[in-house]
């Protein structure tokens, strides 16, 4: 049997999980909700990582629009996308979860955005401005 | 000079300053956000890694998605948002506050406001704070700073990186840098434990086998006007052992080495800070020591999740909406103080009638210890047992109304 | 090959050369100041206590030095209302903390009556302590001499510069004279990037690096001796800013770690004084830092390390095996001024350097008529120091005023731009002709912005915006130049 120690990653609290493998089966201890089983679970068959990252958009000013996968994605394959990221540029408008890859690699995993750019001149969000007559 | 009304004037448009002002136009205050940045969001913005929001949103966010759920509160309400709007004072102005604002859309003019929420953040503390010897080449960056270059405009700060400090941004900013082809020799930290979270030690460190140096120190950044290397030693009763110190080749140096609250307009005008915390003293509603002025967010202590940033923004708003209607009662009449294993506790004074809310660090590592808060005569008035306890993890506790007008709070590895 | 022909050539554009420009562009000359490095003022005077000394250190009967400290003190304050720069005549006090120390401050206070110091004190511990109540109280005397002060060591060079390059001096930056040579009573100086300059004389005012300008122009052999010195520098809200400079008792070497009110609100404690052998060695060392503390903490109250913003060092230029300045025409080679040596005062006397190297130039057959007209630069208004209402005037001329890009320092978009448009294109040159960068952030929050506007002056990416030198690069490349190769 073999033992190994991990820290789960799926929320802050991050629990010290104790995993241990004995030929077919994984059990896993120290966790504190569901989601740690499976995290330890995952961490010796398939482990996975939501990637994160900024993809250049196409204007005159030099900007980027944040982007995620829209689940953990095997950590083999992230090389592969995060050359394809970073090497790609795409268009305005963009708006929080717009699909920039589609089905990366067969995994049936997008990345989307996550952020919003309608121009290259920032404010997405609601800016008002304070007229001149507003002033007293 | 010009002048503008408004029953709250909510200083910074990040993670705090949204929230709170988000609060504050549900229950009808006349409302505004001064930001100095071109949009708001704050630092959320270039946090673009994923593991926001989950206490707050109940959902995994990564930072920009983040604020835009804050600025989708706010698009529906009559927030007015002051973009590029810098506050360089503030004045009291017969029971109300004048806010000094410099604008480039709007000029110089006056806020004067009958509450202020502040919630400006904090600032990166930088090589020159902590007196890093050694050349002043360039190359030499403040981890924040390498994220907004990589993580809003697509730059690379260099090729081959040391990161001085175990914070969470210079954790994250190993994962970044890597993952943008960019080396990362080693974390550097002068600490016997890690500075960031946990899962930010696995998942950013650990994925990539980069070694942590604990209870290290840099004793010299070479290199004449690019970096050319930096030279560690392990620190052996507090000093540098020089016997040991090694040359580590590289062409970067990020610096996380802690956050400080950007409390200057608060110090100018007159409000008391906490020598520990660097932020204002604040009562149980998170009132500063001047009435009408709140404190929340980084500005009033350093948080270490934005979850709880957004929380202790709603609870500065509702104590601005009840001051506002007059509702408001004090909160200040018992004091708590941090004594044995504990840094720091916020608010620093509460309601002895009501007991209250409060955040507090450790000042230890340990995997179980207790927390035992006793009153001015000695009594034992909460007792809680923590898990896995760190200076970088921030804990909660809630007391009961008590009869006594101060609380000592303790923590005990057990 | 470019070529061009100039009656002067100044090799050195620290307050030595600038001031010499400064003083060269009020004749009807064609002049030229040749600077090694990125932007003027970027040696010795850049890494400087920015003190207006006082005139009290050294004999002016005897040394050079001393006679030029003396006249310089008096120029600057003239200099300060016509110029462009930072000065804050504060005035000195000069502690003792023991009697041995007194003996010294008496003699200190005889040197100075001799030298015809103005209002010059002996004191009283009583009257130290009720001009300085920071002062720790073990202090039992000294000497305040009130028309001394602080300035911005490198504004003052920028503002000599600017109004040099006003009235018809040419700057080169990036110029370092790698061959000096005469023929037909012209030099010709080339560049290392074989850029060529003609002059019929050239002043040496090449600081550090003296020696080796007047080795390979065949004038007088000499080392300079860098004496490095550290500084340390404290939050403008630090508790420790005296209302004047604080001196303890000077020893052979130096005057001594200091507490300096600078003339840009922050206090500064040093230097050190120590021989050391490169000259492009800038580091700072652990082992200062707590020197300069522990000495800076033992003469004034409120000095802690919480409040460090920064530190850097500089090397003074000092002839070896002498003390005084070397300023004097060439024994060996003709028409060729040094101006070497020019350690600590160095600063305070460059006015007056600047005066008597004219005289030595003039005395040497140097020909030229003083010009009708002498122009000043326009002063750029300083945000920081106006009033709301000011402010509010200089937004409605130009609106950029109300955009501050540096908020530790309060530095507008508009001070930025006017830097950059009067040459300042590296990050240090916008930080030390504005301030900006300079305060507890350090750069941490306003440096990308103050790249874009750089770059939006200079028409360049702000890729290519370097630190300070050629290689001093700040941003490598761009996402996508690296990969990320395995998991």
């Amino acid at each position: 049997m073999k033992k190994i120690e991990k820290i789960c990653i799926n929320c802050p609290a991050g629990c010290h999980l104790e995993i241990a493998v004995d030929d077919n089966k994984i059990s896993v201890s120290g966790n504190r909700c569901p989601k740690g089983k499976s995290y330890g679970e995952s961490e010796i068959t398939d482990p996975r990582r939501t990637v994160t990252a900024a993809v250049l958009v196409k204007s005159d000013k030099r900007c980027c629009i944040p982007v995620k996968s829209s689940a953990p994605l095997p950590v083999k394959l992230i090389p592969a996308l995060l050359k394809k990221l970073y090497s790609m540029t795409v268009g305005l408008p963009i708006r929080h979860g717009d699909v920039i890859i589609k089905n990366f690699s067969g995994t049936a995993i997008d990345i989307i955005a996550a952020g919003e750019m309608l121009n290259s001149d920032f404010p997405s969000e609601k800016n008002l401005q304070l007229s001149e007559t507003e002033l007293i | 000079m010009k002048r503008i009304e408004f029953d709250t004037a909510v200083i910074g448009g990040g993670a705090a300053g949204l929230s709170a002002a988000a609060k504050c136009a549900e229950n009808d205050l006349k409302t505004v956000i001064i930001e100095r940045e071109n949009r708001t969001g704050g630092v959320l913005n270039q946090c673009i890694h994923s593991g926001f929001g989950v206490h707050y949103f109940q959902t995994e966010l990564t930072g920009p998605e983040y604020a835009l759920r804050l600025a989708d509160k706010l698009k529906s309400s009559d927030v007015e948002i002051m973009l590029g709007a810098s506050v360089t004072a503030i004045a009291e102005n017969n029971g109300k506050y004048d806010l000094t604002v410099y604008s480039k859309t709007h000029g110089v003019f006056i806020i004067t406001t009958r509450t202020v929420i502040l919630a400006m953040g904090c600032r990166e503390r930088c090589r020159g704070n902590i007196g890093i010897p050694g050349e002043r080449c360039a190359g030499v960056f403040n981890a924040g700073f390498a994220q907004q270059l990589i993580n809003t405009e697509g730059y690379l700060p260099g090729s081959k990186a040391v990161i001085v400090g175990s914070g969470d941004i210079g954790l994250i900013m190993a994962r970044r840098l890597t993952w943008s082809g960019v080396k990362v020799e080693c974390v550097v930290e002068i600490m016997p434990y890690p500075a960031g979270l946990s899962r930010n030690i696995a998942q950013c460190l650990e994925d990539f086998s980069i070694p942590l140096h604990l209870a290290h120190t840099v004793t010299e950044i070479c290199g004449r006007e690019r970096v050319e290397g930096v030279k560690i030693a392990p620190l052996v009763n507090g000093e540098p052992d020089l016997q040991q110190e090694k040359f580590i080749a590289c062409d970067t140096v990020l610096f996380s080495v802690g956050l400080v609250p950007e409390n200057e307009i608060a110090r100018l005008c007159g409000i008391e800070l906490d020598p520990v915390t660097k932020g204002a003293k604040v009562d149980g509603n998170l009132m500063t020591s001047k009435a009408g002025i709140f404190a929340c967010g980084n500005v009033l202590h350093v948080h270490d999740l934005v979850d709880f940033v957004s929380q202790e923004a709603e609870r500065a708003a509702v104590s601005a909406v009840r001051l506002c209607k007059g509702t408001l009662n004090a909160a200040d009449d018992a004091n708590i103080c941090a004594a044995e294993g504990v840094r720091y506790v916020v608010p620093q004074k509460f309601s002895s009638a009501c007991g209250g809310k409060f955040f507090m660090r450790s000042t230890f590592v340990a995997d179980t210890a207790q927390l035992t808060v006793k009153n001015i005569n000695g009594e034992v008035i909460f007792s809680k047992k923590l898990h896995y306890v760190k200076p970088a993890e921030m804990l909660t506790f809630e007391l009961p109304p008590i009869n006594s007008i101060g609380a000592i709070a303790t923590l005990e590895k057990l | 090959m470019l070529h061009s022909y100039y009656d002067t050539a100044i090799i050195g554009g620290g307050a030595t050369g600038a001031a010499t420009a400064f003083e060269l562009a009020h004749y009807k000359l064609k002049c030229v100041l040749l600077e090694a490095k990125a932007e003027c003022g970027f040696g010795v005077s850049k890494a400087n206590s920015g003190i207006v000394h006082g005139g009290f250190h050294y004999s002016a009967k005897d040394t050079l030095k001393g006679r030029l400290e003396l006249r310089g003190n008096r120029l600057f304050h003239e200099l300060a209302k016509k110029l462009d720069f930072e000065f804050y005549p504060c005035g000195i006090l000069a502690a003792a903390f023991s009697e041995t120390e007194m003996e010294q401050i008496r003699k200190l206070h005889q040197c100075g009556l001799a030298n015809g110091v103005e209002d010059i004190e002996l004191c009283n511990r009583e009257r130290m302590l009720e001009l300085e109540p920071k002062l720790n109280e073990a202090v039992i005397g000294g000497l305040y001499v009130p028309h001394a002060g602080t300035v911005e060591p490198y504004s003052y060079v920028f503002s000599l510069i600017d109004t040099a390059k006003l009235n018809g001096v040419e700057v080169k930056t990036n110029f370092e004279a790698v061959s000096i040579e005469m023929k037909d009573d012209l030099w010709t100086i080339k560049s290392s990037e074989n850029e060529i300059v003609q002059a019929k004389y050239i002043v040496n005012a090449a600081g550090l690096f003296a020696d080796r300008v007047s080795r390979i122009a065949g004038a007088e052999e000499f080392k300079i001796s860098p004496r490095k010195g550290e500084e340390y520098l404290l939050d403008r809200l630090s508790d420790a800013r005296p209302s004047k400079i604080i001196f303890p008792v000077p020893s052979a070497h130096s005057k001594g770690v200091l507490v300096i009110p600078t003339a840009g609100g922050t206090t500064m404690i040093g230097p050190t004084a120590d021989i050391v052998e490169d000259k492009n060695d800038n580091r700072t060392s652990a082992e200062k830092q707590k020197e300069i503390f522990s000495l800076a903490s033992n003469m004034v109250s409120g000095v802690s390390v919480r409040d460090l913003i920064t530190s850097f060092s500089g090397s003074r230029p000092v002839i070896e095996g002498k003390e005084d300045f070397f300023i004097a025409p060439s024994s060996k080679v003709k028409n060729f001024i040094q101006a070497a040596g020019i350690q600590s005062p160095g600063l305070t006397a460059s006015p007056a350097v600047a005066e008597y190297i004219c005289e030595l130039l003039f005395a040497n057959g140097l020909q030229a008529e003083k010009k009708d007209k002498f122009l000043y630069p326009e002063k750029v208004p300083v945000l920081r120091k106006m009033s709301a209402e000011q402010a509010e005037i200089l937004y409605r001329k130009n609106p950029e005023y109300a955009n501050i890009i540096c908020r530790c320092e309060m530095i507008s978009e508009a001070e930025i731009r006017a830097a950059v448009r009067k040459g300042h294109t590296t990050l240090d040159g916008v930080k030390f002709a504005t301030r900006a960068t300079m305060g507890r952030c350090q750069g941490g929050f306003c440096s990308l912005k103050i790249m874009h506007i750089i770059a939006d002056e200079c028409g360049c990416a702000i890729s290519d915006i370097m630190k300070n030198e050629k290689k001093s690069v700040v941003i490598s490349g761009v996402a996508g130049d690296l990969q990320y190769e395995k998991n």
